[in-house]
């Protein structure tokens, strides 16, 4: 435990200390709920892409069945062989109530049926469909990494606010309470003591003025 | 000029024999496990090269595989039988495979991808063997495979010579692909035409020129969707098909509404086909609906050769179609119980004539 020194000084110290940490448990707790409204407004976000992830990617899926099977493996191999470029992404950062988000820029990499490398004369329409919604799937991939990311910043925040929140409340302010306490009785009984003292002083004192007017008065009877 | 091919149609109509009845699709759908599906297709001529393709990939993969090396085989076959008399017209019917086999090394290089990753990327069923591909597959860049071709007079390094330089300036596979595809239709007519009015000649044009109908159907359809000009979506159109010509394929490219594309088929013969495609369309506004139904129209319209014109090269184009389409037949049920697909979904998806 910290040595705790009991003067007046002391004391008026901790309760300023008290009065900064109650202010700063407000802020605080201001801060934990703006930042809970803003991750349950992007939480909403990120279910309904989640959702949308799922179904492009069922569909997806589907249509790469379907032309895995009705075109054949080869042939997928061959127009995939055809696409190079790769979506290009630019990361940037903003700020959500203090915390840094990264934001995630991004050109689609949606491509027109002729911009995919092939030409389009020996590629089935099947081979198309399953570019189209691969190309939609990243799409939603890097609006999902974007939302998720941002939610799992605001998530850690909200956990260090929340762990601040609490030591405030539960752990700094009551252990100030007790020191300012303890310094208030180790005062007050430094204060009783020294009344004490005082009125002890006083007595002996009153004693011996009293010894002293009585001394005297025995000088005379004993001439 | 006038072609005899009565040894080719008499091997082809052995072949025939082999080609699966409608009832074995019922049971290998009713198939719960990849056992059952080889167990079935052991009793048909897909046993050798399905076994031999198990050895190496087991599963579902290893059955495509199977049937990618018979279908392969079979073609090929076919080619290295035919008399030289009869040689450019059967050319013309597996030219395709040559087509499609040198526009996916020609993307294998353009990427840098491995010889192996190359040489899953084709199917050796034309005059191109395995070994020659991937010879082709083995070279280190796009300008050395055009030599090569070039050094094996194959009529493919023409276009590709003319389109290199362009190619060379805007690094767009696009720019070799597309020449390759239109002086393919060319180069097939040409040989067409040395035949004059040899009735096999006549009906492998008219064939061909029903294809050309129905790539530009597909490709009109595709270019609709997106906001192409005009004098782009010509770029596409190739000259020459039967009954689907240049101003159709503007109207079809222009068509904003799905009825529009109906009146621009009225009185084809393509126009039940896209109605069939259309009530899909309305559903799932998916191409491939279109495509689907224009296969099963190519499909039935061949397999009729083989009544219609049985002494001609009918047999064969019918063969070749019957075969292709069996081959995707059983890839489809395949893949569909791979990935456990509904097997009235899959019955749906087949095209069984």
């Amino acid at each position: 435990m910290e040595e705790i020194h009991t003067t007046r000084m002391e004391l008026l110290q901790k309760r300023k200390q008290i009065e900064l940490a109650d202010q700063g448990c407000e802020l605080l707790k201001k801060k934990r709920d703006a930042l809970l409204l803003e991750f349950m407004s992007i939480m909403d976000i990120a279910l309904q892409t989640s959702e949308e992830l799922q179904k492009v990617a069922r569909q997806a899926s589907y249509s790469l069945a379907v032309a895995r099977a009705v075109d054949g493996t080869v042939a997928l191999r061959s127009a995939a062989l055809a696409t190079t470029p790769a979506p290009f992404i630019e990361i940037s950062g903003t700020y959500i109530m203090g915390v840094p988000v990264p934001e995630i820029r991004k050109t689609s990499i949606r491509r027109p049926v002729t911009g995919r490398g092939y030409s389009i004369l020996g590629v089935s329409s099947r081979i198309d469909e399953v570019a189209e919604r691969f190309e939609r799937e990243i799409d939603i991939i890097v609006e999902v990494a974007s939302v998720e990311t941002k939610l799992k910043r605001l998530g850690l925040e909200i956990q260090k606010t929340r762990r601040r929140v609490n030591a405030l409340d539960y752990i700094v302010i009551p252990r100030l309470k007790e020191q300012v306490k303890f310094i208030q009785m180790a005062l007050d009984e430094r204060a009783r003591e020294d009344l004490f003292r005082l009125k002890k002083v006083k007595k002996a004192l009153e004693s011996r003025k009293k010894e002293r007017t009585v001394k005297p008065s025995e000088e005379i009877v004993a001439i | 000029m006038s072609v005899r091919m009565d040894y080719e149609l008499a091997r082809i109509r052995s072949f025939k024999r082999d080609l699966l009845p409608p009832e074995l699709y019922e049971r290998l759908i009713d198939t719960i496990t990849t056992d059952d599906i080889v167990t079935i297709l052991s009793e048909t001529s897909y046993r050798d090269d399905i076994t031999a393709a198990l050895i190496d990939t087991p599963g579902y993969s290893g059955i495509e595989r199977g049937l990618k090396a018979n279908l392969a085989r079979s073609f090929s076959e076919i080619v290295a039988f035919t008399s030289q008399d009869a040689k450019p017209l059967v050319r013309v019917l597996f030219g395709r495979f040559d087509l499609s086999n040198i526009k996916s090394i020609l993307r294998g290089k353009h990427v840098g991808a491995t010889v192996a990753e190359v040489m899953d990327a084709v199917l050796p069923a034309g005059e191109l063997t395995e070994p020659l591909l991937a010879r082709l597959a083995e070279q280190p860049d796009i300008k050395s495979v055009v030599n090569l071709l070039s050094s094996w007079f194959s009529p493919f390094a023409y276009p590709l010579r003319g389109a290199l330089m362009k190619y060379s300036e805007t690094g767009n596979l696009l720019d070799l692909e597309l020449p390759l595809d239109v002086y393919f239709y060319q180069k097939s007519f040409e040989e067409i035409s040395k035949y004059g009015t040899d009735m096999n000649a006549l009906l492998l044009k008219e064939f061909l020129q029903m294809e050309i109908d129905f790539t530009n159907i597909l490709t009109s359809l595709r270019l609709s969707k997106d906001v192409v000009s005009s004098d782009a979506a010509m770029g596409y159109f190739i000259p020459d098909g039967r009954k689907f010509g240049e101003d159709r394929y503007k109207l079809m490219v222009e068509a904003e509404e799905p009825v529009m594309i109906q009146e621009v088929v009225a009185g084809t013969p393509y126009q039940k086909a896209i109605e069939d495609g259309m009530r899909k369309f309305v559903g799932n506004g998916l191409v491939s609906s279109f495509q689907r139904a224009l296969e099963e129209f190519m499909v039935r319209s061949a397999n009729k050769l083989f009544l219609v014109d049985p002494l001609t090269i009918g047999v064969v184009i019918a063969y070749v179609w019957t075969k292709y389409n069996e081959v995707v037949n059983l890839r489809i049920i395949v893949r569909g119980k791979a990935v456990g697909m509904e097997e009235d979904t899959i019955r749906e998806a087949l095209i069984i004539v």
